[in-house]
């Protein structure tokens, strides 16, 4: 069984508190709320909701700038590049694939064709 | 005339036969298996429902306070946030302009896959009894709410088990084998009745029963061509793209869970939410909110066991097997069906959990 923190009293956090808060420190001051939002009175439950839903939002700010980032990396780049390049092989062997596929259906017309011949040379044998 | 266009259709046929045959696939069965998996599944899911009712009844007896028996939740901002930004920030170092990116972060790179530990946040988050100690200090039990843990498992080992037989379903039914069948088919009809012709027409010794063969060698030789050039292309684009498509899986995989951030913590807020709201509880109260708050644990879990990031190194495995099954069939046929299948599993769960109605319903 996990070990769980000990419950604390509700945080007093202030927006202006939040601002210069880092991620990290995001983090922990949300999860301490979480833990007094669990045990909290009528009276401190509005309060301690409204500290984390901000912090809830400030976080995910965070999320978006750090995905901004991620889609910049180089390496994206390089590999759609190189999955390019193969969708257009595959493409290229699935042509061939077709290509083959044709040799079946006209090897069938050409052995009606000689079948049609043969029908005509019975009137004549 | 005859006995030479005889040997010419031998020659041609052994001319075109190949290494390889095509597999054949037991579609009655696959489909019979995905019919009989969703009734069996179905009628546990019934079943499921009638005993979840009785659990809630038993729990509510005394009025208890419940907890999760982990910091369930946490791990979104303790860790998978603390590697989105350690991610940023070695993009951003990558990205610098002019070859001159300055002092490389400090932070260690996720690299590889990025993989929700699915079990870890399991075991954090059942929901139990909160039980205080002599020393003051509190735990939660989980045993004091028992079916719970069970019912969550077993209930997605049904469900799983159902999106794989209609996956295998899927397999056994591709129409691609039954054109190139149909096509060879053909020409077997065609090659009969002009087996027929010639015994009829000419009066010679060339008997139907020597045609059989000829034109069955001919079909054979046919599908086997086809198969065998198929084989070879297939081989040659998945041997290079085996490495590309690994490094392309794992791109995808970190950024989806980074993606996934916002949506698990809204979800384990509203797992927070709903705790207070049994906590705070009057006892007549306390088997309605505890339903809501297992199901919203639920809904967390749910969210966090469709991981995306695992349904990416499903497909880099799959094909990996698949590139393996290419160069030796025998060895590695088992190894890809097993692979396959893993990776439809996750694919379609990520798929139900993530993909927006308008996509689910263009197909």
């Amino acid at each position: 069984m996990a070990k769980k923190e000990e419950p604390t009293r509700p945080l007093d956090v202030a927006a202006s508190d939040l601002a210069r808060l880092t991620e990290d420190e995001l983090g922990n001051a949300l999860a301490k709320i979480r833990a007094a939002i669990k045990d909290a009175d009528e009276e401190d439950l509005p309060r301690l909701r409204d500290v984390r839903d901000r912090l809830t939002k400030r976080l995910d700010r965070f999320v978006l700038a750090d995905l901004g980032s991620i889609d910049r990396d180089p390496r994206i780049k390089d590999v759609v590049n190189q999955l390019a390049e193969l969708t257009l092989n595959i493409q290229t062997a699935a042509r061939e694939m077709r290509t083959v596929k044709k040799t079946i259906d006209r090897a069938t017309e050409i052995l009606g064709y000689v079948d049609q011949f043969l029908r005509i040379l019975a009137r004549f044998v | 005339m005859l006995r030479r266009l005889r040997v010419e259709m031998i020659c041609v046929a052994a001319a075109a036969l190949v290494a390889g045959c095509a597999p054949s696939i037991y579609k009655q069965e696959v489909l019979d298996f995905k019919q009989s998996s969703d009734k069996a599944v179905e009628a546990f899911d019934g079943l499921r429902t009638d005993t979840k009712t009785l659990e809630l009844l038993e729990a509510s007896v005394g009025k208890q306070k419940i907890d999760t028996t982990g910091a369930c939740g946490d791990i979104v901002e303790k860790q998978l946030q603390r590697d989105a930004g350690c991610l940023a920030a070695w993009a951003r170092y990558r990205a610098a302009p002019g070859g001159q990116p300055g002092p490389p972060p400090t932070c260690v790179e996720p690299t590889g896959f990025y993989v929700l530990p699915l079990g870890q946040e399991r075991d954090a988050c059942h929901l139990g009894v909160v039980t205080t100690n002599a020393s003051g200090g509190s735990s939660v039990d989980p045993l004091q709410l028992p079916s719970s843990i069970l019912l969550s498992e077993t209930s997605a080992i049904g469900a799983k088990l159902r999106d794989y037989a209609a996956t295998l379903n899927e397999l056994a039914t591709s129409t691609d084998g039954e054109a190139l069948q149909s096509a060879v088919g053909k020409a077997n009809a065609a090659m009969e009745s002009l087996a027929d012709r010639i015994q009829r027409t000419a009066k010679t010794d060339l008997k139907l029963e020597a045609m059989g063969p000829v034109s069955d060698l001919i079909g054979a030789s046919l599908v086997s061509a086809l198969e065998y050039r198929r084989y070879e292309a297939m081989k040659r684009i998945v041997d290079r793209a085996d490495p590309v498509v690994t490094q392309a899986a794992q791109i995808l995989s970190r950024a989806s869970v980074v993606l996934l951030i916002p949506r698990l913590r809204a979800a384990s807020n509203v797992v927070n939410d709903a705790i207070a709201e049994v906590n705070r509880a009057s006892e007549n109260q306390f088997v309605a909110r505890l339903g809501k708050a297992r199901a919203a644990v639920d809904d967390y879990l749910g969210l966090y066991a469709a991981d995306p990031g695992a349904s990416f190194q499903a497909m880099a495995i799959a094909h990996q097997k698949l590139k393996q099954a290419l160069g030796d069939a025998r060895r590695g046929f088992e190894a890809l069906k097993t692979a396959t299948a893993d990776f439809a599993e996750k694919a379609e769960a990520a798929y139900k959990v993530f993909a927006k109605p308008k996509e689910k319903a263009n197909g």
